[in-house]
């Protein structure tokens, strides 16, 4: 993909804010493992403007500020790549136990926020939403803003943290993040059972999900293979592997990990009835699907010669929305909160610079 | 004649009655599980349905009258005391389960549902809600979510909003809106994250989806004895430094245990200072495996007295006494205020020793009963109101620790809220532009700030606190506070 407009490295939040005030309108990028932005600037993003978008590069804006092991807390500007981040917490036996994708490719902390990529052990604790504590970021005006903090817990003030997971810079450009983490299992055991269809498959992922198993992740590949992650004490593995076994009365074989999610993929949030519907549909159009976090999430590879509008039509229909990586566009189908979420926008935003909510 | 006009719609809107306009009857919700505030309302109005919310919300937008909405009235920071010449809309009859799909793990639920009824309704299907506040007998899902409301099972599970996926709210300003969805997965920028915890200031939430997880199948409870409260706060920060995981861990101080023992017999570990409670929780295997590094803890950490719970009954024991405490504290005291500042874990110790100094400074006692796994300190301030000053003193004394926490790096509260009680506080944590920031959004949802209005932000008409006692259901020790 070509560069869509200028860039401009910057390297503290004040650089941030001065291209803020100075810009017409700027659009935020790390790794560019999850660059979503049309390759050329549209009408759209300089609305009535002639000057063309401002590109800002977070690489430089990068660094693990505070780390405290014993706290079990980071503080990262937002640039800092997810590798060293991972590293770092590896060192002293961590880790942000959501899997945040793409660490090799590149992929920075900041992006991970702001497209609230989560990895399939989002099942066990959460994803990036429930670990971000603190955000510092420059909104739409060029003013320098935090919200949340640095413990563990914390409910003063709106908590601008969650707000900024997914927002893909549309409502402020992250400078710097704070996370609280946890410690990382001594041992995994990845297994795995073919259920045969999907629809015995989706059942098999509901009676995991809900038996006491603490599955890290469960993911389906179709049509019925399901792939269950255990992980914590090294010893304790095989007797609860033997347990779930016997509970379940089905018989795992001892599969790799599962297969890395696609820097390609559109994620679909749905719930567990909604995969034999979907996947029906998309059966017929050659889409890759893997129905990832218990059945929660469908992350699929729409055919690269078929049109999106397709998929974004298809999605609307069943009332599910879906967010594009590396598409040219983010949001697809149905959205819910869009109303809400202008006024958002206009509170942080008001003169629409940092990209438009479509 | 606004007020005619206004009175006369609202109660052409809700049935006689549902509607409280006068007498006796508004004194029940004059102030909530602070006592120390009260304000009378204009009116009390009990919807049974989010249409009639939805209606009431226009009615107030229109005419310009505040609201505040109300679950059962426990919030400890003054959050849910009325405003002047405002209303009061009750939620307690919106009580229903609308929802339970034990196959994607959710509940539906309306704003009036009681924390505990959710759980309740889970357990047959082997689920349960995760958040736990003392108060959960009682205290609704739209109050947690306001609040974001926490318990003794944060550690490892999280707040209130970590358990929320999706919400329909009545904005203040009478538009309806769906947040989020029924997936664990979402799209867009985290909405439902940002009005759980906005205490009232936005909206009200009419319907609630709720994430429920399985219950673990085996427990691992263990009670040490410390000589000095310090030496169980260094304990805390070690087992977090140890990369164990428990899914509680909580402390006691000698004032506290006393206070339980009387109420009812746990066994705290005798001539001790200060007990911890520690419980591991997960599959029979995975406790067993982690149980000796506990133990190894736990041995070098200058505890007096181990005790593990010997089966279910003595874990319930235990849990009723750390339960029970702050009731029972509560009796030693004809009036106590609890804050609940929140330090870094590796600073407990400290912290905890400079409530000491300025307990005895102050000349009050404080009792210590908390969430210790997540730093989240709530000190027991007891003081009699009956005499002249004492609460004054007391006030000086709770402001002192929430400086305490703001400096160590921590927050002014890790889940009881900012409220009335502690919006001086705020500009400590935030900025001027970030608090400015926070009220633009407030306003684009409230543009005529009728939506819990006078809390959380500093500044503007404030009651002043004044002495009067427990909290009618404390009183009658239906819930207890911790
Ligand atoms: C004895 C005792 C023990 C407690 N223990 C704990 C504890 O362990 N952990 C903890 O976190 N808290 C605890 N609390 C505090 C309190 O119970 C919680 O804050 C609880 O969430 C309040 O619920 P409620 O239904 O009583 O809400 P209320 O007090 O009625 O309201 C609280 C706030 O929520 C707003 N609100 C209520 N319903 C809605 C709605 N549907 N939509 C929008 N806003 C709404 C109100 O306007 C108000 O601002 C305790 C309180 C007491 C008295």
């Amino acid at each position: 993909m070509s560069e869509p407009c200028s860039a401009f490295s910057v390297k503290s939040a004040d650089d941030v804010s001065q291209a803020v005030r100075e810009g017409a309108c700027v659009l935020v990028r790390g790794g560019a493992t999850k660059w979503c932005e049309p390759p050329a600037p549209t009408s759209e993003w300089s609305a009535g403007r002639r000057l063309a978008p401002l590109l800002l590069d977070t690489r430089q804006l990068s660094g693990i500020t505070e780390y405290e092991p014993d706290e079990y807390t980071f503080t990262a500007r937002a640039g800092t790549p997810l590798k060293e981040i991972i590293e770092t917490l590896g060192r002293e036996g961590q880790h942000l136990p959501f899997d945040p994708l793409f660490a090799d490719e590149g992929a920075t902390i900041g992006g991970t926020v702001a497209t609230a990529m989560n990895g399939p052990a989002r099942l066990r604790y959460g994803g990036v939403r429930d670990f971000i504590i603190g955000a510092r970021f420059v909104d739409g005006e060029g003013r320098q803003l935090h919200g949340g903090g640095k413990v563990v817990k914390n409910a003063a003030g709106f908590d601008f943290p969650k707000l900024m997971t997914g927002s893909f810079g549309r409502l402020g450009v992250l400078t710097e993040v704070t996370f609280k983490v946890f410690p990382k299992p001594e041992a995994r055991m990845t297994v795995a059972h073919d259920a045969g269809d999907l629809r015995e498959a989706v059942d098999l992922v509901c009676r995991i999900a809900r038996g006491p198993f603490d599955a890290e992740f469960i993911e389906l590949l179709p049509p019925g293979r399901v792939i269950v992650g255990i992980a914590g004490h090294a010893a304790a593995l095989r007797p609860r592997h033997d347990a779930m076994r016997v509970a379940l009365g089905i018989a795992f074989d001892e599969s790799g990990i599962p297969p890395a999610i696609s820097r390609r993929s559109i994620k679909v949030p749905l719930v567990p009835s909604f995969v034999s519907i979907l996947d029906a549909k998309l059966a017929s159009t050659g889409t890759v699907r893997r129905y990832s976090v218990a059945c929660n999430a469908a992350s699929i590879e729409w055919p690269q010669d078929k049109s999106l509008s397709e998929l974004d039509a298809l999605l609307a229909s069943m009332q599910l929305g879906g967010v594009a990586l590396n598409s040219g566009r983010i949001w697809l189908g149905s959205r819910t909160g869009l109303d809400f979420l202008q006024r958002v926008k206009t509170a942080l935003d008001p003169q629409n610079k940092l990209g438009a909510l479509t | 004649m606004r007020c005619v006009t206004f009175l006369s719609r609202l109660a052409s809107l809700i049935p006689h009655a549902r509607m409280i306009a006068g007498g006796a009857g508004l004194a029940a919700y004059q102030s909530d599980g602070l006592t120390a505030f009260a304000v009378r309302p204009r009116a009390v109005v009990l919807p049974d349905t989010a249409d009639e919310v939805i209606d009431v919300v226009r009615l107030c937008h229109e005419h310009g009258v505040p609201f505040v909405a109300r679950g059962s009235g426990t919030s400890l920071s003054g959050g849910s005391v009325p405003v002047e010449d405002g209303i009061v809309i009750g939620l307690n009859r919106m009580d229903r389960i609308l929802r339970l799909d034990p196959d994607s793990r959710i509940a539906v639920v309306e704003p009036g549902v009681t924390n505990l009824a959710v759980t309740k309704a889970a357990a047959p299907h082997g689920l349960h809600y995760a958040p736990d506040p003392s108060s959960q007998q009682v205290c609704t899902i739209g109050g947690n979510v306001a609040f974001n409301s926490g318990g003794a099972h944060c550690l490892k599970y999280g707040m209130t909003t970590n358990h929320v996926l999706g919400l329909k709210v009545v904005l203040a300003d009478g538009s309806v809106h769906e947040l989020g969805g029924a997936s664990l997965e979402s799209s867009g920028p985290d909405l439902t994250g940002l009005f759980c915890g906005s205490e009232g200031l936005f909206g009200i939430a009419l319907e609630i989806t709720l994430r429920l997880l399985p219950k673990a199948a085996c427990f691992h409870t263990v009670l040490a004895g410390y000589d000095t409260l310090q030496k169980a706060g260094d304990t805390v920060a070690a087992v977090v430094a140890s990369g164990l995981l428990p899914g509680a861990m909580e402390i006691m101080d000698r004032l506290a245990m006393d206070a339980a023992e009387a109420a009812v017999s746990a066994e705290f570990p005798p001539g001790s200072e200060a007990c911890l409670i520690v419980e591991l929780e997960g599959t029979p295997e995975q406790v067993a495996a982690e149980r000796p590094a506990l133990q190894k803890i736990l041995d070098c950490s200058g505890a007096i007295q181990i005790r593990i719970a010997r089966d279910a009954v003595d874990r319930m024991r235990i849990w009723k006494g750390r339960k029970s405490a702050f009731s029972a504290v509560g009796r030693l005291s004809p009036d106590f205020i609890v804050q609940d500042g929140v330090v870094p874990r590796r600073a407990l110790g400290e912290a905890l020793r400079r409530i000491g100094e300025s307990s005895k400074r102050h000349g009050l006692r404080v009792a210590n009963v908390f969430h210790a796994g997540d730093g989240n300190l709530h000190p027991l301030i007891l003081y009699d109101g009956r005499i002249a000053g004492e609460l004054e003193k007391a006030e000086e004394l709770a402001g002192e620790i929430l400086v305490m926490c703001i400096e160590m790096g921590g927050s002014i509260t890790g889940e009881h809220g900012v409220g009335l009680e502690k919006k001086a506080f705020l500009p400590r944590m935030f900025g001027a532009d970030d608090i400015e920031a926070m009220q633009r959004v407030r306003r684009l949802f409230d543009p005529k700030e009728i939506a819990n209005p006078g809390k959380m932000f500093p500044g503007g008409d404030a009651p002043a606190m004044q002495w009067r006692g427990l909290h009618p259901l404390e009183a009658a020790g239906v819930i207890s506070r911790e």
